[in-house]
C-alpha cells in the first residue's frame, strides 16, 4: 500500500500539522456537542418508565457519517488538502503513473484518511456506546458505512473540483449542495441510500424490532448502493483525467515529475 | 429411392434415437430428482410422524377458564433418539382490545426410542377462544404439534376431586353459579405445583394412598393446604392406609383400630334419617390435634385440625360404605363439614384494583445511574483541549513538530480505552438486572410462608434476557396494570430443574415486569401476649434466615427488636412506655429502616408493598384489631442462579408475620379450643418449642 506514493503522502500528511487537521477539529467539536446534548440527562429509572433507551450513539453515529462526509466532499474539492499533498489533477497531467494507479492510490489514501478520523472520533463513539446499549456488530455496520459514504463523497468532490474547480464560488456551493442534495431529499426519498436512516435502523429503537439485524439486507444494500455509485464515480472520475491528460499538449518533462512526486 | 429411403429412414431413426435419448435421459433425471426430493421429505414425514402428543388439561380432562391449572402432556416417540423441547404456548390477554400475548413453557425432552414421557406444567388459560398449542421441537425443526381445543373441556363451576377407587360423591354436583363439580382424578394426575389447585375447593381422599403421589405432587398439595386449601378423608376399614407417613403428616390423629358403633348412637350423631339396620364400624382414634366436630359419645366422628391456613377433616367412617352410601343427608353433612369459604374472584382477574408496583422504586433507589453529563464535559474538554494543545504546540515551532504524529494518533488511541473504561464498566457496567422485591408472610402454624414477588428484568444493551433462577418456583404472570393497558409482551417460562424467564421483547431499557406467588418452606413460630404493661413476644426462627431490623407492631405501638438469628428463639417482654414508638394506623409503615449500606430512600419500595398489603386488607386493616405484626428484612428466597448467577441483583425481602394476639394472662399454647395442636412442622422438627405461634383455630382474617 505505501508503495503507491498518493498513499505515501496521505500517511506522512496524517503525521504532519496543517489547516485539515484543525478543520477536522472543528468537526470533532461539533461531534462531541452531539455527544453532550445527546447524552441522558435523566436517570435508569425514568429511562425504564419511558421505554426508550438513549439515542446518544445513534446521534454520535450520524455525526460522524455527516461530518466525514463533509470533509470528504471537501478533501475532494481540494478545499481542504493534507500538509504537503498534492490535488489528484497535479497527479494525472504532472507525473507519468498510470491513471489506474492514481486512483487506486487516490481511493486507498481517502481510506486511510477516513480511518484516522474514525480514530479521532473514536473516543466520543465508545462513550456514546457505553450508554446506548448497541451492539458491536451494528455499530461496526454503521461506520462501514460511515466509511463508504465518505469515499462516494470525496469522488464527488474530486468531480466537482475537475469539472468546475477554476470557479472557486460555484465549487464551494456545487459541494455543499452535492452533500444537502443527498443527505436530505434523496435520504428521504430513498431511506435505504440514506446514512441517517440506516444509522437510525442499526442503532435506534427499530432495531430492537428486528433482533437479527445481521439478516436483514439493509446494510448490504446500503452498502452495495454507494460501493456502485463509487465505481460509477469512478469511471466519471477517471474519464475526466483521461481527457484532462489527453488534451495537455507536449510531452511530460520527466524531471518535473520526480520534482511533484517528492516535494 | 430405397437407398434413399433407407438413409432417410436410417436418419429419421437415428433422429428419432437421439431423440429418445435426450428424453430417456431427462427421464431418469426427473427420476433421479424425484428420487432426491422423496429421499429428503423422507426423514421429515417419518420425523413428523414419529412423534405423538396427548395431553389432559386440569383435572379429568376439565378446568376452570381463569384459574391455574395442571397440564399433563405425554410424548410418545417411535423414532430415533429425540433430544429436544416441549413447548406449551398459552395464549392471553383481550382479543377485543389486540391485546394479546403469548407465554410458552418450555422444558427439555429427551427420549430414547420407542419410550414415552409424561411431563407436567402448570399453565394459566385466561379464556377458552385460543387452543392450548403443544409443540415438540429438535435443533430447531418442528417435529410434533397439537392443538387442545379448551372450549370443550371446562366448568364453570369450583372443582371438588375425589382421590377414589368406588366412592360415589355425584351428589355434591351443583350446576348453580358457585357451584360444585365432582370429579375422580387420577392421583398420579394431580398437580406439581400446589398453584395447580387453582380451582380446586376440596379434595376428598378415600381409600387411597397418598404415597402413590410423586415428592413434588405431595409437596404441592402440602402447600396448597397450608396456604388455605380443605382435605377431607374418610376412614374406612382399610384403615392401615391413613398410618402411611404421608397421611398421618396430614391428619388429626391416627386410627388404632375400629370400634363397632349401634344404630342409636349413630342415628344421635348424624340424623334419625340415617337408615341404620345392623351395627356399622368406624375408626377408632386415640389423642388427635384439633378438635372434634362431630362425636358420638366418645367416639370422634369427624376430627378437625388447622394446618397453615387450611383444614384437614378425618371422617372416621367409610363416606362410601354402609349406610352413608344411601343416606340423603349425606350432601347437608359434607357441606356442613367442608364448610367451603365463598368463591374468590379468579386469582388473576384483570379487573381487581391495581396497585402501584414496588419495582420502579426500588430500581430507583439502587440502581447504577448514566454517568454525569458534568463527567461528560470534562472529558470531552479535556480530549479536545489535548488535541488542540498539541495541534498548537506543533505548528508553532519546528522543534515541536514530532508532537504532530503523537498528537494525531496517541491522543485517540489513549483517550479511547480510557472512555471505554471510564464510561462503561467502571461506571456504567453493560448487561441485564434481575429486581426482586419479595414479601414473605408466614402462615401461621405451619413451617410454610406465602411468597408474594414482583420481579423485573431489564438491560442497557438489546439481546436476549434470560434470567436462570433457584430458590423458589413461583407461578409467574403479567401484571395485571401491564394487561389493562395492553402493554404486555410475550414471555417464556422454562420449567423443569433449570428454570428460567425470558421475555421475547429484546428491547433495552426497557423494564419486563411480572408478578409472582409460591409458598416456600419458612418455619416461623411466634406468639404475643397482651399485657398489662405492653406485649410479650415469643418468637422461634426456625426458618434457616436471619431477621433482620425486625419490628413488632402491635395495638398502636411500635417495638424495635433488632436482628433475630437463624435458630434463635427469643422470649421478651416489651414495655409500652419504654420500649414502644407510638405509631398511627398507617405511620407505622415507616418504622423499617434501611438496612446498612442502603440508602435512606430504599425505603420507599417497602411502604409501597406494606400498603398494597394494607389495600388488600380493605376494612379490617392491617394488621387489623387484636393482631400483632412482625415486620423486617430478611435473604430473598429467589436467586438467579446458573447462566444468570452474575447478574447484578436489586432485591428485598421483606418479613410481614401477622399474630393474632393472645390474652395476656392466657398460657402459651393453652388458646386452641382443641387439645393441645402441635403443627405440621412438629413432624419434622420433632424438638421444636412448645410455645405455640398464633391460636391455632384463628386464621388470619
Amino acid at each position: 500500500m505505501r508503495s503507491n506514493p498518493l498513499v505515501a503522502e496521505v500517511l506522512v500528511g496524517l503525521t504532519r500539522c496543517g489547516k485539515a487537521q484543525l478543520d477536522y477539529l472543528g468537526l470533532l467539536l461539533l461531534q462531541a456537542v452531539v455527544l453532550f446534548v445527546w447524552w441522558p440527562k435523566i436517570g435508569v429509572a425514568q429511562m425504564l418508565q419511558s421505554q426508550h433507551g438513549p439515542h446518544t450513539l445513534a446521534a454520535v453515529v450520524m455525526a460522524v457519517g455527516v461530518t466525514m462526509a463533509y470533509f470528504a466532499l471537501r478533501a475532494g474539492a481540494e478545499e481542504v488538502v493534507l500538509p504537503g499533498q498534492h490535488g489528484l489533477r497535479d497527479w494525472a497531467l504532472a507525473t507519468p503513473l498510470g491513471l489506474g494507479r492514481v486512483l487506486r492510490g487516490y481511493l486507498l489514501g481517502q481510506f486511510v484518511h477516513s480511518l484516522h478520523l474514525l480514530a479521532l472520533s473514536s473516543p466520543l463513539l465508545l462513550m456514546a456506546f457505553t450508554v446506548s446499549g448497541g451492539e458491536w456488530a451494528a455499530l461496526g455496520w454503521c461506520l462501514a458505512a460511515a466509511l463508504v459514504q465518505a469515499l462516494f463523497y470525496r469522488l464527488c468532490g474530486a468531480i466537482t473540483h475537475l469539472t468546475i474547480g477554476q470557479h472557486r464560488g460555484e465549487s464551494y456551493f456545487t459541494v455543499r449542495a452535492i452533500l444537502l442534495l443527498v443527505y436530505v431529499p434523496v435520504g428521504w426519498l430513498a431511506p435505504l441510500t440514506s446514512h441517517v436512516a440506516f444509522t437510525s435502523r442499526a442503532l435506534g429503537e427499530s432495531m430492537d424490532t428486528q433482533p437479527v439485524f445481521a439478516e436483514v439486507p439493509d446494510q448490504v444494500v446500503f452498502l452495495a448502493a454507494y460501493a456502485g455509485l463509487s465505481v460509477l464515480a469512478t469511471l466519471a472520475l477517471h474519464r475526466l483525467l483521461l481527457r484532462e491528460r489527453r488534451g495537455t499538449a507536449g510531452p511530460h518533462d520527466d524531471g518535473a515529475v520526480g520534482e511533484a512526486v517528492t516535494s | 429411392m430405397v437407398a434413399n429411403g433407407d438413409m432417410v429412414t436410417g436418419q429419421g431413426r437415428r433422429g428419432r434415437h437421439r431423440a429418445c435419448g435426450v428424453r430417456s435421459r431427462l427421464q431418469r433425471l426427473a427420476d433421479v430428482l424425484l428420487l432426491l426430493v422423496l429421499l429428503c421429505a423422507l426423514p421429515l414425514a417419518m420425523a413428523a410422524d414419529a412423534v405423538d402428543i396427548a395431553a389432559v388439561v386440569g383435572f379429568a380432562d376439565t378446568f376452570q377458564p381463569g384459574r391455574w391449572t395442571p397440564l399433563s402432556v405425554t410424548v410418545t416417540n417411535h423414532g430415533g433418539d429425540l433430544n429436544g423441547e416441549l413447548e406449551v404456548q398459552v395464549t392471553g390477554g383481550d382479543e377485543l382490545r389486540g391485546r394479546l400475548f403469548v407465554t410458552s413453557h418450555r422444558r427439555k425432552l429427551e427420549l430414547p426410542r420407542d419410550s414415552r414421557k409424561s411431563l407436567q406444567f402448570t399453565v394459566f388459560p385466561q379464556g377458552l377462544s385460543h387452543p392450548l398449542v403443544i409443540r415438540v421441537r429438535s435443533s430447531g425443526r418442528e417435529l410434533a404439534r397439537a392443538e387442545v381445543d379448551l372450549r370443550a373441556r371446562f366448568a364453570a363451576e369450583r372443582l371438588l376431586l375425589v382421590l377414589s377407587r368406588d366412592a360415589d360423591l355425584d351428589y355434591l354436583n351443583d350446576g348453580a353459579a358457585n357451584g360444585l363439580r365432582v370429579l375422580y382424578p387420577h392421583p398420579e394426575l394431580l398437580p406439581v405445583h400446589w398453584r395447580g389447585y387453582d380451582a380446586v375447593a376440596a379434595i376428598v381422599v378415600h381409600g387411597v394412598s397418598l404415597e402413590r403421589l410423586s415428592a413434588s405432587q405431595f409437596d404441592a398439595l402440602h402447600k396448597w393446604i397450608a396456604q388455605g386449601g380443605i382435605l377431607a378423608v374418610s376412614g374406612g376399614p382399610d384403615y392401615a392406609l391413613l398410618r402411611s407417613p404421608r397421611l398421618a403428616a396430614l391428619l388429626p390423629g391416627l386410627p388404632l383400630g375400629m370400634t363397632r358403633m349401634n344404630a342409636d348412637a349413630l342415628q344421635g350423631a348424624f340424623s334419625a334419617s340415617l337408615d341404620v339396620s345392623r351395627p356399622v364400624h368406624v375408626n377408632r382414634l386415640g389423642a388427635f390435634r384439633g378438635r372434634a366436630r362431630l362425636t358420638a359419645g366418645a367416639v370422634a366422628l369427624i376430627v378437625e385440625r388447622t394446618l397453615g391456613l387450611g383444614r384437614v377433616l378425618y371422617l372416621t367412617f367409610d363416606v362410601a360404605g354402609y349406610p352413608f352410601d344411601r343416606w340423603d343427608g349425606m350432601r347437608e353433612l359434607w357441606l356442613d363439614s367442608l364448610r367451603l369459604p365463598p368463591p374468590t374472584t379468579a386469582s388473576l382477574s384483570v379487573a381487581e384494583p391495581v396497585l402501584e408496583s414496588p419495582l420502579p422504586a426500588l430500581i430507583r433507589a439502587e440502581s447504577t445511574n448514566f454517568p454525569s453529563p458534568a463527567t461528560v464535559l470534562y472529558f470531552l474538554a479535556l480530549y479536545l483541549g489535548l488535541l488542540l494543545a498539541g495541534y498548537r504546540l506543533s505548528v508553532r515551532g519546528t522543534r515541536r513538530r514530532w508532537l504532530a504524529p503523537l498528537w494525531s494518533w496517541a491522543a485517540p488511541v489513549l483517550f479511547a480505552p480510557a472512555a471505554w473504561l471510564l464510561f462503561g464498566p467502571a461506571a456504567f457496567p453493560r448487561g441485564a438486572t434481575a429486581v426482586a422485591m419479595a414479601v414473605i408472610e408466614p402462615l401461621p402454624n405451619s413451617i410454610y410462608a406465602r411468597l408474594g414477588l414482583d420481579l423485573g428484568v431489564y438491560a442497557n444493551r438489546s439481546g436476549a434476557l434470560r434470567l436462570e433462577y433457584r430458590g423458589a418456583e413461583p407461578v409467574l404472570y403479567l401484571p395485571r396494570q401491564a394487561q389493562r393497558e395492553g402493554n404486555v409482551g410475550d414471555w417464556v417460562f422454562g420449567e423443569g430443574p433449570r428454570r428460567f424467564l425470558e421475555p421475547l421483547d429484546r428491547r433495552r431499557y426497557v423494564l419486563h415486569a411480572l408478578e409472582g406467588e409460591d409458598v416456600i418452606a419458612f418455619h416461623l413460630e411466634a406468639s404475643v401476649h397482651d399485657e398489662t404493661m405492653g406485649p410479650r413476644l415469643v418468637l422461634d426462627n426456625a426458618s434457616g434466615r436471619t431477621l433482620k431490623d425486625l419490628w413488632l407492631v402491635f395495638d398502636g405501638y411500635a417495638y424495635e427488636l433488632g436482628s433475630i438469628a437463624a435458630g434463635a428463639r427469643v422470649e421478651r417482654g416489651l414495655i409500652r412506655r419504654t420500649h414502644g414508638v407510638e405509631v398511627g394506623e398507617a405511620s407505622w409503615r415507616r418504622v423499617l429502616r434501611p438496612p446498612p449500606g442502603v440508602p435512606a430512600r430504599m425505603l420507599a419500595p417497602t411502604r409501597i408493598v406494606l400498603e398494597r398489603r394494607s389495600q388488600e386488607t380493605g376494612e379490617i386493616g392491617y394488621p387489623g384489631p387484636g393482631y400483632a405484626l412482625l415486620i423486617g428484612y430478611t435473604e430473598s428466597p429467589f436467586r438467579p442462579a446458573g447462566a444468570s448467577a452474575g447478574w447484578p441483583r436489586r432485591e428485598r425481602a421483606l418479613v410481614a408475620f401477622q399474630v393474632a394476639a393472645l390474652p395476656g394472662d392466657a398460657l402459651a399454647g393453652a388458646t386452641g379450643t382443641g387439645p393441645l395442636e402441635l403443627g405440621d412442622g412438629d413432624f419434622e422438627r420433632p424438638e421444636m418449642p412448645r410455645v405455640r405461634g398464633t391460636a391455632a383455630d384463628v386464621a388470619a382474617p
